[in-house]
């Protein structure tokens, strides 16, 4: 680790101490800013004194003048990074859970309680041994703006973020103020799904003549209005078109296929790779409007089709503990 | 990399556009060094900007490594056969001018282009070391906000500040730094004197050179430039007194006057008489040693500099800068009361067998004298009585010098009459050297200072008298009275050009040049000559009693924290949050109280979705929170909302106890 990371990382640790964990939202006081010259912060200052001491030498007052006004700039640079992160309120926000591999935005909501715009904020997380950065953002006065911090996460199972630093470099990147945070944050990461070409779920049946207003895909037998968690596959478009709102078309099926994806039927296979498979087949039943339920140990789902119950299967699979 | 080529793109890409505005400013820092770089450099970077912007405009690729490399090999070479060096100014100057735009051709990212901004200042650092003219004070400042301006920004994080508001978030930091800079130009304690020069290519020598070769071209005497100003306590002395020794040359080789090489020390005895002058000289950088001082120096304040025997002032370092010398000196004195048997020799030697007319008619002439003081008159009244003429214009001497000039040309200005009077001193065993230097001066009526330009320069002779020691004989006075009582102008004939005659006779205009010679005085001798000495004036103004470095230490660590304070008061009051709103405030409060029992609001959450699922949460509460509802409302959108409203909304926030649900 070089000089810079290790003091990081001890600030970080002596921030942990002084202020504990942290509740969103946090506000960001002066007592946790910490300010530091930046690479080209210390450049600047060598420049700055090599000047002072040229015009010095020769007794050039002009040349003074203009090593003492761009020393007193860099003073007034160092006020202003540190005014350009003092009094920000971060808040926490939940963030959409993704599949192992895939990009995982973690969502904060920074907000700017005083009149001046904000300018060039970036959030930085390590995760793992890989640092982590957001696009610099900036926040107009009295208002409030989300920042994304992408991670990439390779496993499964919840990525914890328990330390995130908020930085600036604003105004002239000479100097680097940040603040750490420790709010318990979290991103959901599924299982990787595996390729779409390995088999469909073996077990297959049909319970016919079961009348199921929900699951029916057969006989359309009219519109409601949309919920969150209905397929998009049986929104009414054409509905919507003639501007009637958001439905969704029912069908009163006379027969409907469903299937049960169980782990059992997956023997042979190592842990990871189940999880794949399983992982794969609810996402695949779910875009084809098959109902399903899923069967590991320890959990078992009775087979629905809607938007809560793919996401409590994928998270089970996520946070599966155990197996072979 | 054609120019018509790129102008042809009418809307470049935004990139392309902050890349030009900052080539602008590197240009506009280069600028002023054009006089004093050979002009390939400001070209070659011109072109590395143009070609870097038709890069960015037709998204070319960059030149790959080998070929940087090789150019900033090429560059490097070339800068070290032109200037010999790699560390002196001009040489600093044009490798750092040479970087820059191999700085340009590296990178794509606009950040990356910091560097070069610290180039620019240091470009622009460098031109003030060259000159301190007051004009570069504004442009100093314009150059500095521009450079800031770009450096704000390459860091805004990707937000679109336009330039416009970049330039007035950079304006505003320069000037809250302005006080903290004018802080430090009084308090940081200044050094006497200089310690090291770097090295310069062409000093470009002005003003007297320490050479004399009468004959040959010289025009010198046509420059109005000032060499240097004096403000006298008290009046000044009359114009036919004014006479700066700067250079004294003892060596002659029949055809040109030079100084001794090694120079000789060693203490003078000096007798002066009841009226001496005091003044403080600013005198211009001259790139040269020697110190003009009027007639014989009995004090000087300039550090790093020694007196000779024969009275020459010269520094150690060549005069680089603008310097203010104290002076104490003397025209009424006695200078010498022995001359020594080296001196003796050095100052009557005639090498060689040149100038064989004028030998014999000195020999001639100082036989029919008494004793050498009447040999001196002798000679000054041969001048006088023989037709010779005072001309700026003088006709080419040829190999006997001194010949040619007593018996054929005899037309000539000072230093022809010093060289050949010295000479025929000399032929006749009469100790004898040439002094250059200046003569008479202006004085500004505005400011009363007298100021001194290069045309005033002037030659005349010394010689040796027993019993009188070394007595100033001006040989020019005896045939131009009028160039030394008022100036060379008046002893040039009306035909001649000379520089400053029209101007003279155009009274407002010369009013003007008076008053813009007073502004600039006062700029070289309060600012730019800002020192020790008014340092301490200001601090006893302030009311500290003999300040000494630590005084200034304690007032410059004083002035750091108040402006750390200020500023932290300054910028706290700038961003503090607005006035909160009652309203806003008991909803805030409410939100915090139903958050502790675990209903806690969605930043994507209204307060009415809210405050009805908290008050499904909460079933005991739900008509409070239905009032509540209802009340934040009616306050925040209905017409006129009354202060008994928000009142009620206070109270039943205040009294409200949630418990968990």
């Amino acid at each position: 680790m070089s000089i810079t990371a290790t003091l990081h990382h001890r600030i970080g640790n002596w921030s942990r101490r002084r202020h504990g964990v942290d509740t969103s939202p946090v506000e960001i006081t002066h007592r946790r800013i910490y300010i530091l010259p930046t690479r080209l912060g210390l450049m600047y200052a060598v420049a700055v004194i090599a000047m002072g001491i040229g015009g010095m030498n020769y007794g050039n007052n002009l040349a003074l003048m203009l090593s003492f006004l761009l020393a007193a700039l860099g003073f007034v640079a160092m006020h202003h990074t540190h005014r350009n992160l003092a009094g920000l309120r971060i808040h926490e926000m939940s963030s959409e859970p993704v599949f192992a591999g895939q990009l995982a935005q973690l969502q904060l909501a920074i907000e700017n309680p005083s009149p001046q715009l904000r300018l060039a904020l970036q959030a930085e997380a390590q995760v793992r041994t890989e640092m982590q950065q957001s696009q610099a953002i900036q926040v107009a006065g009295d208002t409030q703006a989300s920042l994304h911090l992408p991670l990439i996460s390779q496993r499964r199972g919840w990525l914890n973020i328990d330390r995130l630093t908020i930085s600036t470099r604003y105004p002239f990147g000479l100097f680097r103020g940040w603040t750490v945070l420790h709010l318990p944050l979290k991103c959901l990461i599924y299982p990787r799904p595996s390729e779409r070409s390995s088999t469909p779920p073996p077990t297959q049946f049909d319970t016919r003549n079961t009348q199921d207003l929900q699951r029916g895909d057969e006989e359309f037998a009219g519109l409601r209005p949309f919920h969150p968690g209905d397929s998009p596959k049986r929104i009414a478009w054409k509905a919507y078109a003639r501007e009637q709102g958001l439905m969704v078309k029912q069908y009163a099926g006379a027969s409907i296929s469903t299937c049960m994806l169980d782990w059992d039927a997956l023997a042979g296979l190592d842990t990871e790779t189940r999880l794949s498979r399983l992982c794969r087949w609810v996402i695949d039943m779910h875009q084809q409007g098959v109902a399903y339920g899923l069967k590991l140990p320890g959990f078992s789902a009775e087979p629905a089709l809607n938007e809560v119950h793919r996401s409590r299967c994928l998270n089970a699979l996520a946070l599966f503990q155990g197996g072979a | 990399m054609n120019l018509p080529a790129l102008l042809q793109v009418r809307t470049w890409p935004e990139s392309a556009r902050s890349l030009g505005t900052l080539s602008g400013v590197l240009l506009l820092a280069l600028l002023p060094h054009v006089t004093h770089l050979p002009l390939w450099i400001p070209l070659c970077v011109t072109g590395a900007m143009l070609w870097r912007l038709w890069i960015e405009v037709h998204a070319g690729a960059l030149p790959n490594k080998w070929l940087r490399s090789a150019l900033a090999l090429v560059a490097m070479l070339v800068v070290l056969r032109d200037f010999r060096n790699l560390n002196g100014l001009e040489s600093g100057t044009a490798l750092l001018s040479m970087m820059a735009g191999m700085k340009l051709l590296e990178s794509r990212q606009l950040r990356d282009y910091s560097i070069l901004l610290f180039i620019a200042l240091f470009l622009l650092f460098a031109e003030l070391l060259y000159e301190q003219e007051m004009f570069l004070l504004p442009y100093m400042l314009l150059c500095t906000t521009l450079i800031v301006t770009c450096l704000l920004r390459i860091h805004d994080g990707g937000s679109p500040l336009g330039f416009r508001d970049a330039l007035s978030r950079s304006t505003r930091m320069l000037l809250q730094a302005l006080p903290l800079a004018a802080l430090l130009f009084l308090f940081v304690p200044r050094l006497p004197g200089q310690f090291w020069v770097l090295p310069s290519r062409d000093a470009a020598m002005s003003g007297l050179s320490d050479e004399m070769s009468p004959g040959d071209v010289s025009d010198l005497s046509l420059s109005s430039e000032v060499a240097f100003r004096v403000e006298f306590e008290g009046d000044p002395p009359p114009t036919s007194k004014r006479y700066w020794r700067a250079v004294v040359l003892h060596d002659f080789d029949g055809r040109t006057w030079r100084r001794r090489r090694n120079e000789m020390f060693g203490p003078q005895k000096i007798i002066a008489g009841q009226q001496t002058y005091r003044y403080r000289m600013l005198m211009e950088p001259s790139n040269q040693r020697w110190i003009p001082v009027l007639d014989v120096p009995l004090q000087t304040n300039l550090r790093r500099s020694l007196l000779t025997s024969d009275l020459q002032l010269i520094a150690w370092q060549p005069v680089a800068q603008l310097i203010a010398v104290d002076v104490q000196a003397a025209t009424e004195y006695q200078l010498g009361d022995r001359l020594s048997d080296s001196m003796r020799r050095i100052d009557t030697q005639l090498e060689g067998e040149l100038n064989p007319r004028s030998r014999t008619l000195a020999r001639e002439m100082r036989a029919s004298s008494s004793d050498a003081a009447s040999y001196v008159n002798a000679v000054l009244s041969m001048y006088r009585k023989q037709a010779f003429f005072y001309t700026l214009e003088p006709p080419p001497l040829g190999a006997h010098t001194v010949d040619d000039f007593l018996f054929r040309t005899r037309r000539g200005f000072c230093e022809h009459f010093a060289s050949a009077f010295t000479f025929m001193m000399r032929a006749a065993g009469v100790p004898a050297r040439v002094v250059t230097g200046y003569q008479g001066g202006e004085l500004n009526t505005v400011n009363n200072y007298l100021v001194v330009r290069q045309s005033d320069a002037h030659a005349w002779s010394e010689v040796w008298l027993e019993d009188r020691g070394w007595v100033r004989i001006d040989p020019t006075a005896a045939i131009a009275p009028q160039r030394v009582e008022r100036g060379l102008e008046s002893a040039i004939a009306e035909s001649e050009s000379v520089p400053g005659r029209t101007l003279r006779r155009t009274p407002w205009l010369y009013q003007l040049r008076q008053n813009w010679d007073a502004i600039d005085t006062f700029w070289k001798a309060r600012i730019v000559n800002f020192d020790t000495g008014d340092q301490r004036d200001f601090m006893s103004l302030l009311g500290f009693k003999n300040p000494d470095w630590r005084t200034l230490g304690w007032s410059l660590l004083a002035a750091f924290i108040g402006f750390f304070v200020v500023m932290m008061l300054w910028l706290g009051w700038r961003y503090r949050p607005r006035q909160r709103d009652p309203v806003v405030e008991a909803y805030a409060a409410l939100k915090r109280k139903l958050a502790k029992a675990g209903v806690v609001a969605t930043p994507h959450e209204g307060p009415v979705d809210f405050l009805d699922r908290a008050a499904q949460a909460q079933p005991a509460l739900t008509p409070r929170l239905h009032e509540l509802r209802d009340l934040y409302i009616a306050l925040r959108y209905q017409p006129h909302p009354t202060a008994e409203q928000s009142g009620r909304l206070r109270h039943l926030v205040n009294q409200l106890s949630v418990k968990l649900a």
